[in-house]
């Protein structure tokens, strides 16, 4: 996949070109948003990764520039600004997603395999925890090789906490996942399919944190 | 401290009653000598009188005691007269008490003279046609009984006036000083809002130069304070992405080495220190009251807690705790970034001084009108001796390294009291109901209540 990279600081973009490209990502970085304009109206990137802080021009103001010449590739603000207001801002503006500095290269590599796999683009389709494998191409899920028939909503939910792994997913996110996937959502759909979950896996795969959510361990 | 009412008040009060005072004793000088003046006239035309009825009863110089006839009327005892012999100054006429020899020297003229206990004054004529000597005297202190009678007559009603003239001082210099008043409201009410400008409309003259100078100041103050607040901005930005270049430099070496040595995890662990530092930092410095401008809203206490822990559940995961949100939706009126930073610090807390394996309980609860957000751990807790130091800037329990060997800051209870008070919220301390560990509970005032 085709990252452009915007960022001022040499440093720093030097860092994330080396980690992404190191995670299979090609990278393209530039360093101030007139550059941007130009290089984007010949040949644009998948996923745009995009430093609020440009020496020439706002960050906002060059995604609401992009944006009204109609490119609707997937934009990740990076900034070290740390108001919601300017989160909220942010994607109001377009971005798909929001990143605060300093964090961590990893966290970035997954938010960018997420857009990845949003667009289809994913080469790796498999995800493994433990015994069970999710196929997400070929919506399969094995545990110990044997395929485990999972419906449509299962698999969608099992799909969303193995890709989150070791971090808590709460029912109104899984609610508004599959409600945005067009599956119809009653009060108790998310308990009743997880206890399904459990019931088709191992019981212990999927746990329930009181009050917040349900997370997968990373095995 | 001086006070200009009193000032005014108390110079003008005692100026004006010195100078009344002053009047006043001229006045009486002036009065009495007319009167002296008026009196002696009197006095003369008495004289005049005396003579006229020494002439009638045709007595003269060599008359002999037993001619003279008595003066017809005794006499008033404020009153007296003699008429003597020029020769031997044996008195042929006098008034009952008056004794034979003259009184006084046969010299014409007004002068004063003592007797029976009394200043007289006293008027010496010779009658040419007789060539006796007349005296008449009267006495002064009735003279100086009048004169008083109208001295007392005229200050009677300034005295009395004094306290009038008092209140009308008082409220003239109360009214004159109003715009001072008005003017330290105005700049009273600048410490709690804004700092804008005070209008000058309606201020008067005498004080428009204070009240630009205030201004000016006020300009100033605000801009510095929007200073401070771009500085904080400019370092966050300044200080994060430098971090966020070393971390992601860090990471790469990490990942590149087959065997992590033992310095670079200490780096690691360094900068790890450093970025937490420089964030608690930038929270602490954001809530500060002076500069902090809440924006308080209705929220879901109950639902900021659910994604600060969902956030940070990554750490927990890492340390194999287990964590629970009790409680339900609950709103409240405050500042989402403050709660939000509030949570976040005391659940960070939790995370850090809980062993691995250990149990953190969140909860979220309305009790008698008011919202308690409590957190609870299973650590090893403080003792109640630290209760209050805690909350120091930079304090750590048990010194700079905690025995859970745990490196932190020191600054997220300061954070937390700062967000607390910002709230107007009380904040507790007490044992866990694990058997060890610490709960802090905060408790929200009831009009904190959102709709």
């Amino acid at each position: 996949m085709q990252i452009m990279l915007v960022e001022d600081d040499a440093l720093l973009a030097d860092g994330i070109v080396r980690a992404l490209k190191r995670d299979g990502f090609a990278v393209n970085w530039l360093s101030d948003g007139r550059s941007v304009q130009h290089s984007l109206v010949a040949e644009a990137p998948d996923v745009l990764v995009l430093d609020l802080g440009l020496p020439d021009m706002d960050g906002l103001e060059l995604l609401a520039w992009l944006r009204s010449k109609g490119l609707q590739m997937p934009v990740l603000i990076l900034t070290a600004r740390d108001s919601t207001s300017d989160k909220v801002a942010g994607l109001d503006k377009g971005a798909d997603d929001y990143l605060a500095k300093p964090f961590d290269i990893q966290e970035l590599s997954a938010r960018l395999r997420a857009l990845e796999r949003r667009l289809g683009m994913e080469k790796q389709t498999e995800i493994r925890i433990g015994a069970v494998l999710l196929d997400t191409a070929a919506h399969r899920v094995t545990v110990d090789g044997n395929e485990v028939p999972l419906s449509r909503r299962e698999f969608m939910l099992l799909k969303a906490l193995m890709e989150a792994a070791g971090s808590i997913q709460t029912r109104q996110a899984l609610e508004s996942k599959l409600y945005s996937w067009g599956e119809e959502v009653g009060s108790n759909t998310v308990e009743v399919h997880i206890h399904n979950l459990r019931k088709k896996l191992a019981a212990d795969l999927i746990q329930t944190v009181r009050g917040i959510g349900y997370t997968i361990r990373k095995s | 401290m001086s006070s200009i009412r009193i000032f005014l008040i108390a110079a003008l009060l005692s100026s004006i009653t010195l100078v009344i005072f002053v009047a006043s004793l001229r006045g009486y000088q002036s009065s009495m000598d007319e009167l002296q003046a008026l009196f002696d006239d009197q006095l003369l035309q008495k004289a005049e009188l005396l003579g006229h009825y020494v002439r009638t009863q045709q007595l003269v110089d060599t008359v002999p005691d037993a001619a003279v006839v008595p003066f017809p009327a005794g006499g008033k005892s404020s009153l007296l007269y003699q008429v003597w012999r020029d020769a031997d100054r044996h008195s042929v006429l006098r008034s009952a008490g008056v004794p034979e020899t003259a009184l006084l020297e046969s010299a014409a003229g007004f002068q004063e003279m003592n007797f029976h206990g009394y200043r007289w004054r006293a008027l010496v004529l010779p009658d040419a046609a007789s060539g006796l000597w007349l005296l008449l005297a009267e006495r002064d202190d009735l003279r100086y009984k009048i004169a008083d009678r109208v001295v007392i007559a005229v200050l009677t009603p300034i005295v009395l006036g004094l306290p009038v003239l008092a209140l009308i001082i008082w409220w003239v210099v109360s009214r004159g000083l109003r715009p001072i008043s008005r003017l330290a409201t105005e700049l009273e009410s600048r410490e709690a809002g804004g700092l804008k400008a005070i209008e000058l409309q309606g201020v008067p003259r005498e004080l428009e130069v204070l009240a630009n100078s205030a201004n000016e100041l006020l300009r100033r103050l605000e801009a510095s304070f929007q200073r401070e607040k771009r500085f904080a901005a400019d370092a966050a930005h300044e200080l994060r992405t430098p971090i966020a270049a070393i971390r992601v430099h860090l990471q790469n070496l990490v990942d590149e080495l087959d065997e992590p040595g033992h310095s670079l995890q200490q780096l690691a662990e360094g900068v790890e220190r450093l970025s937490h530092l420089v964030e608690q930092t930038l929270v602490l410095n954001r809530v500060a009251p002076d500069q902090y401008m809440a924006n308080f809203v209705p929220l879901d206490l109950y639902g900021i807690a659910q994604q600060v822990i969902a956030d940070r559940y990554p750490q927990v995961e890492a340390r194999q705790q287990e964590i629970q949100l009790e409680g339900a939706a609950t709103g409240i009126r405050g500042d989402r970034f403050g709660l939000e930073m509030l949570v976040l610090n005391l659940v960070s807390n939790a995370i850090k001084y809980t062993p691995v394996s250990g149990k953190i309980e969140v909860g979220v609860y309305r009790l008698a009108d008011r919202v308690h957000l409590y957190v609870m751990d299973s650590g090893s807790g403080i003792p109640e001796s630290e209760y209050q130091r805690v909350f120091e800037r930079f304090y750590r329990v048990g010194g700079d390294r905690h025995n859970s060997g745990v490196t932190g800051c020191g600054l997220g209870l300061s954070i937390v009291q700062r967000i607390v008070a910002l709230h107007g919220a009380e904040i507790e301390l007490g044992p866990s109901r694990f058997g060890s560990g610490l709960k802090v509970t905060v408790i929200f005032p009831r009009d904190s209540r959102s709709g």
